[in-house]
């Protein structure tokens, strides 16, 4: 699964995307109209642009959003980031997308021999830092790393990129042993972190 | 049978098992409102004949899968979804207006599968659009995921 989450989120302002399709215009032709306003005597409702891109995989939208201003608006809203995680969920019937294989310091796995769809260097920030990092949970495509540090991160490898979430390691026993737990919060929208450990004092 | 008149005033008689894959026609019927002839102001003949294409072919989807006629049902939708672009978006146009949730789906899909790994020029190219982006915020997005402008699957090519 797939998860779209972008920093910035701007509400879809724009109702219609113009795409005057009726006045094709040449190669050269267009080049000359660019950045002027084009005469547009058809539009298309954000509804028809939101059932195309939700059906796209993410690397695709993380370029989209350079096409037009309205198509970044919708990318980046958080109604389009819910609907394409539903869409990318429910159409994954054989579950392909849902695990990811986790290879840090065992290049001889041969992934080939595990059903993988896609191989990816997700080049994750901790790669070279030479800090073990675990995978504590994962929800709706985010996984939350664990570092030997007891650093805790949210990661979103569709995105490739990073958060990291409030310290909590002053608040504990430096020996104690931890167990961690990470959900979403479906009535919050949500997602949430759990912590059990040794307290100090 | 049901009568459908499309906006260039042409009139196509449909089956009503098929034209009820139609949400839209299919609550008309049920409240008595498709007596005579439904009239269709969005949807030119030429888009409709396909419309009722796909209908038609479609008409006892769901015995497909016991007569083994799946395969056919697949290979029909892969011809019908070849079409060009101004085409397939009046077909989107048309199946979103009669909500024909099916046939929604086939030509989304189609139409993403298309876009998928095309270059942003490509798009725009494509669908006849305009940038409306300043090259500064252009910049800043490609900056902000450049790995997703970069790749051997990415294709300038329009077509």
């Amino acid at each position: 699964m797939e998860k779209l989450e972008l920093e910035e989120q701007t509400s879809s302002e724009t109702e219609f995307f113009d795409l005057s399709r009726k006045h094709p215009v040449s190669d050269e032709a267009s080049h000359q109209h660019l950045n002027q306003s084009h005469p547009t005597n058809l539009y298309w409702p954000t509804e028809i642009v939101t059932e195309i891109l939700s059906r796209l995989p993410v690397k695709s939208l993380l370029r989209f959003k350079s096409v037009l201003k309205s198509w970044s608006s919708l990318i980046c809203s958080p109604e389009f980031t819910k609907y394409h995680l539903s869409l990318s969920a429910n159409n994954n019937k054989d579950y392909t997308n849902h695990s990811v294989l986790w290879r840090i310091a065992q290049p001889e796995l041969n992934l080939e021999e595990s059903l993988v769809m896609e191989e990816t260097n997700l080049d994750y920030h901790m790669k070279n830092s030479g800090i073990a990092c675990v995978i504590e949970g994962s929800v709706n495509g985010l996984i939350c790393l664990v570092n030997e540090a007891k650093e805790l991160f949210r990661w979103n490898p569709a995105v490739r990129k990073y958060k990291k979430l409030p310290d909590f390691s002053t608040k504990l026993k430096d020996d104690g042993q931890c167990t961690f737990g990470f959900g979403y919060d479906d009535i919050h929208d949500d997602y949430k972190y759990i912590v059990f450990g040794e307290c100090r004092g | 049978m049901v009568k459908l008149k499309s906006n260039d005033d042409k009139e196509f008689e449909v089956e009503e098992a098929a034209v009820i894959q139609s949400e839209m026609i299919k609550n008309m019927i049920e409240d008595g409102c498709a007596t005579s002839v439904i009239p269709l102001p969005n949807i030119d003949s030429k888009t409709l004949i396909k419309v009722i294409e796909y209908l038609n072919k479609h008409i006892n989807m769901g015995k497909a899968a016991e007569t083994g006629e799946e395969d056919d049902l697949k290979e029909f939708d892969e011809q019908f979804v070849n079409m060009g672009w101004e085409e397939l978006f009046d077909v989107i146009m048309a199946a979103n207006y009669l909500n024909i949730h099916e046939l929604m789906e086939l030509c989304c899909q189609s139409a993403a599968d298309r876009l998928k790994n095309k270059s942003v020029r490509a798009v725009r190219e494509m669908l006849k659009i305009t940038n409306d982006l300043t090259e500064e915020e252009e910049q800043e997005i490609i900056n902000d995921a450049p790995w997703a402008f970069e790749g051997p699957e990415i294709d300038d090519t329009v077509n």
